[in-house]
Formats: C-alpha cells, structure tokens, sequence
C-alpha cells in the first residue's frame, strides 16, 4: 500500500484554497463554508479511494458540483423573482458599490459565474471547465462569452 | 487576454482572499458525515418498523433480529411500501446451525449464532471481565456508551467507516495482540485479532480463538452491492457485472451526483412490468439542441436477468437553445436515450420525490 496522504492534513494543506473557490463561487461565507463542508464529508466517505489519485481535482469537482447542485435545486423549488422594473431614483443619494465587477460577477445566472470562475479564478481550459461541469464545451464557450458581455455591458451603465 | 479579462481576474483573486478562515473544516466535515449516516440509519430505522407493522409479509420472509430485546420479527424482503427504502440495515440470517450471517451495507459475514447485538464494550459496562460476556456483533449505528475501562473492547465483531484508518496488518491477517507492546490496550491480552477492510468499512474480529478469529475474518465479503441488489457506487463500466435483481421482479437504485447510492428498492414482477411499460411508452425528446446539460444523478432500474436501464437526470434548453446558450432551461430527467420522462415514468419509478440532502 502506497503513501496517501492523510484526510486531516489534506484538508489543513488545501481547506482554504477550496474555501476561497468556494466563496468566489457563491460571494457568500457562509454558503462557502457550507459547499465545502459538505464537499469534504462527501470525500471523506471514500477518501482511501479518492487519495489513491488526485484528491486535490477530485474535491474541488465535488466544490463545484455541490454549487451547481444547490442551486438548480433551489431554481426547482422556487418561482424565480419578477423581472426588474426600471424606475427613477427617489433620492439623490449616489450608492458607490465597492468593486462593482465583483458584485456585477455574482449578478450573472450561476451557470455563467460559475463558467467564468473557473475559466478566470481557476485558469481552467475550455475543455477542462466542461469536463468538471458536465457541460459540452461549447455550451461553456457560450457562458463565458456570454458572461462577459453581460459584465461590460452592466459596468458600462445606462 | 483583454485587459478585461485581466480586471476580473484580478478582481476575483483579490476577493478570493477574503474568504472565511478554513478553521476546523475537517472536523467540521467528519461531524457532517457522521450526522448524515446517523440520520440515514433512524430514517431506515422509522421506515422497517412501519413495514413490520403494517405490511403483509410476503413468501420468502428474512428474520431480522432486534438489537434491542434480542427477539426476532419478521420483514418483508420485497417492500410493498410506496417510498424507497435505503435498506442499509442490518440483515440476520441462519445459516447453519452454527453460524449466523449478519449483512450490513454492502458488506456481510459469519459469526457464532450465540452472539449478541451490541457494542463491543458492553463487557465493561457489565462489570465483568471480557472473557465473561457473550462476543458481541457491532454495527455502526451501535450504540457506544462511553467507558474508561482496560481494555477498550471485549470479544466480538466491529464494523466501522474506513475513514482515517491506517492499517498496520494486511485485511484479513490474524495476529496475537499483546497487550504489553501497546500503548492503550484495545482488546483482551492474547485477543486473536483480524482486519478486514475496503474503501469504505473496516470490519474488527477479536477472539480468544486464532483459528475462530480467521474463519471469521475469512467469512467477510464485500460485494459492492447492498440487499436490494444496487451497487453502492454508480460505476458504469461495472454496471452490468455487478447490478442485478435476485429472483424476480426488479433493482431500482438512485444515486446522487457523485455516483454515491441514495435510495434503493426491490421492485415486484408487477411493478417492474409496469416501469419498463411506462419506459417503451415515453417519446424520445426530438432533437438535439446543444443544451443537454448532466447533472449527474441517476436512477437504474434492472429487471431479473436483464440488462439495466440508465437515466440521468438532467437539464435541456427546450425551445430557448440559441447557438448553445440556455436561457429558461426547464428541467427533464433523460435517459441516456434522451427519453421524456413522462408522468407515468415518474410515477412507476416513484421519482416524485427527488432526493434532498
């Protein structure tokens, strides 16, 4: 039996960077906690499996599916909200939105995020974001693209 | 790369940074698994007991003894209940005079039928000496009052998650434990002691008998399937050779996106009849848009003796798939045939329920 590396130390060594995908994912701590926590709990049920290969990919899968899995639950259990309604500003009072492509990125369909989180905070190929999303590559094309513009034209304004 | 591009990524690695601090996540996680298998255990626990109370037994009854009272109660092996039942109980079958089978996940072995249900430290709470008290049959949902005494377990069988075990002995080697060489002495001095173990359980014989100990230890199997014939991780490769329903009617098995077993169920001949009927009556989705999108959990059904059945549940852009790009994307579960799941496959593979964690 080979050297595999321990569950405990594995998550001391990688727990925060997956904690970080995690939140760039969701731009919620508290849901980022959570996805990871139960990513973990899913690895750490067949971890002498899992370390024999290559824990760090497979975990960050697990990360990214957890994410994707929440959300097309929720989407299933609840109408999605009415379409927003353009109106004049009531008061004069400028809101200034620290980072707004940040905020602009979390606005997107959690597809589309999700596509350019791995394509520009992980540095995934095209193929490689497909593989872990289930996704053709050409629908992840389209995402990113399609991300992108709705990131331009939202942080150009009105 | 456009300076754009350039900007969100910079602007999603500097916020990265601001994620929570990563304190105690694999304990954190441990807790989570233990909860979610605590959990899964009562539910089943709830379910068996309204299936002794108020269902008909059928032909080809298991006897399932009661861990708590020692008595045994009938249950049936084909549930007629309308839910899926995760049958990860224990099942206690004689097999000779001699020897009981005790079937526990995926896993079963053979033990003396003169042993108990409980936990291997029941000799303590006893206050007796090991030696003194019948071996014990020791199942994860067991039980484990805590106790300070030496050694740590008595005489018996343990079945345990495989998680953070570091074996010091290759599966199924006995050895003499001495007591002397140990820093906590887990089991009685001269204990015959063997692991068995896989991925996913360790499986501990302690006995005062090597050669006891290693027909035991022998006994042990893992077969990658549970009782109701569902493998217990989707392994598609492996689908053929390892699924398969017993006797007659069907398996029907549902796993989550990780290929890891949920819920499974034996299917009557009528039932199974009935979902390959409501299967050869669904029409294919017409088409193929570009928007198939897998979410990854999967449902099989295998009729006795026949090949099994696949669907996965996934997302298709209906009739709002322009150049690869989903827009409403209403959810259809598609066989890898791409068949509609019509209200009769729903309702015959009883997937009206989906699977919440």
């Amino acid at each position: 039996m080979g050297p595999r590396p321990d569950f405990d130390e594995w998550v001391a060594a990688r727990g925060q960077s997956l904690l970080n995908l995690a939140y760039a994912l969701t731009g919620s701590p508290d849901e980022a906690e959570d996805i990871v926590e139960h990513a973990l709990s899913r690895a750490l049920a067949r971890w002498s499996r899992i370390s024999r290969r290559d824990p760090d990919a497979h975990v960050r899968r697990l990360v990214v599916n957890v994410h994707l899995s929440r959300w097309r639950r929720f989407r299933r259990r609840h109408a999605p909200p009415l379409p927003p309604v353009d109106q004049a500003p009531t008061t004069g009072i400028a809101i200034v939105i620290p980072d707004p492509l940040w905020h602009a990125c979390h606005s997107l369909p959690p597809d589309q995020r999700t596509a350019l989180v791995l394509r520009f905070y992980e540095g995934l190929r095209y193929d490689e974001i497909a593989d872990l999303t289930g996704a053709r590559e050409s629908s992840v094309r389209s995402r990113v693209a399609g991300g992108m513009a709705a990131l331009r034209t939202e942080l150009a304004g009105p | 790369m456009t300076d754009f591009e350039d900007q969100l990524r910079e602007s999603l690695h500097q916020r990265a940074e601001q994620a929570p601090p990563s304190n105690w996540l694999g304990a954190r996680a441990r807790a989570r698994l233990h909860r979610r298998r605590a959990a899964v255990t009562k539910v089943v626990a709830g379910l068996v007991a309204v299936a002794v109370v108020g269902a008909a037994v059928p032909a080809g009854k298991a006897i399932v003894e009661s861990r708590d009272t020692g008595r045994t109660s009938p249950r049936p092996v084909v549930p007629n209940t309308p839910f899926i039942v995760p049958d990860l109980s224990p099942e206690i079958r004689e097999v000779r005079d001699t020897r009981r089978e005790i079937k526990w996940s995926d896993i079963s072995f053979k033990v003396p039928s003169d042993w108990k249900a409980g936990a291997t430290t029941a000799w303590c709470a006893k206050g007796r000496k090991p030696a003194g008290v019948v071996p014990r049959i020791d199942l994860p949902d067991q039980e484990r009052p805590a106790t300070s005494c030496t050694p740590t377990s008595g005489y018996g069988v343990r079945v345990s998650p495989a998680a953070g075990f570091e074996p010091d002995h290759d599966s199924r080697q006995v050895w003499a434990y001495d007591a002397e060489g140990s820093t906590t002495e887990e089991y009685p001095d001269g204990a015959w002691v063997s692991y068995w173990y896989d991925d996913d359980w360790v499986v501990t014989t302690a006995t005062p008998d090597p050669g006891l100990t290693s027909r035991i230890t022998r006994s042990v199997r893992g077969t990658g399937v549970d009782v109701n014939g569902c493998a217990i991780v989707l392994d598609e490769p492996d689908l053929l050779e390892k699924v398969g329903a017993p006797g007659v009617g069907a398996s029907l098995c549902r796993y989550a996106w990780d290929g890891e077993l949920e819920d499974s169920q034996r299917l009557t001949e009528r039932e199974a009849g009935r979902a390959l009927a409501a299967l050869g009556a669904a029409p294919e989705i017409a088409g193929d848009d570009g928007c198939v999108q897998e979410e990854g959990w999967a449902v099989t059904l295998t009729p006795a003796g026949e090949s099994p059945y696949l669907a996965r549940y996934a997302t298709q852009g209906l009739g709002s798939c322009v150049d690869g790009i989903e827009s409403t994307a209403p959810e259809q579960l598609v066989s890898r045939d791409h068949l509609q799941i019509t209200p009769e496959v729903v309702d015959a593979f009883d997937l009206g329920d989906l699977p919440i964690e």
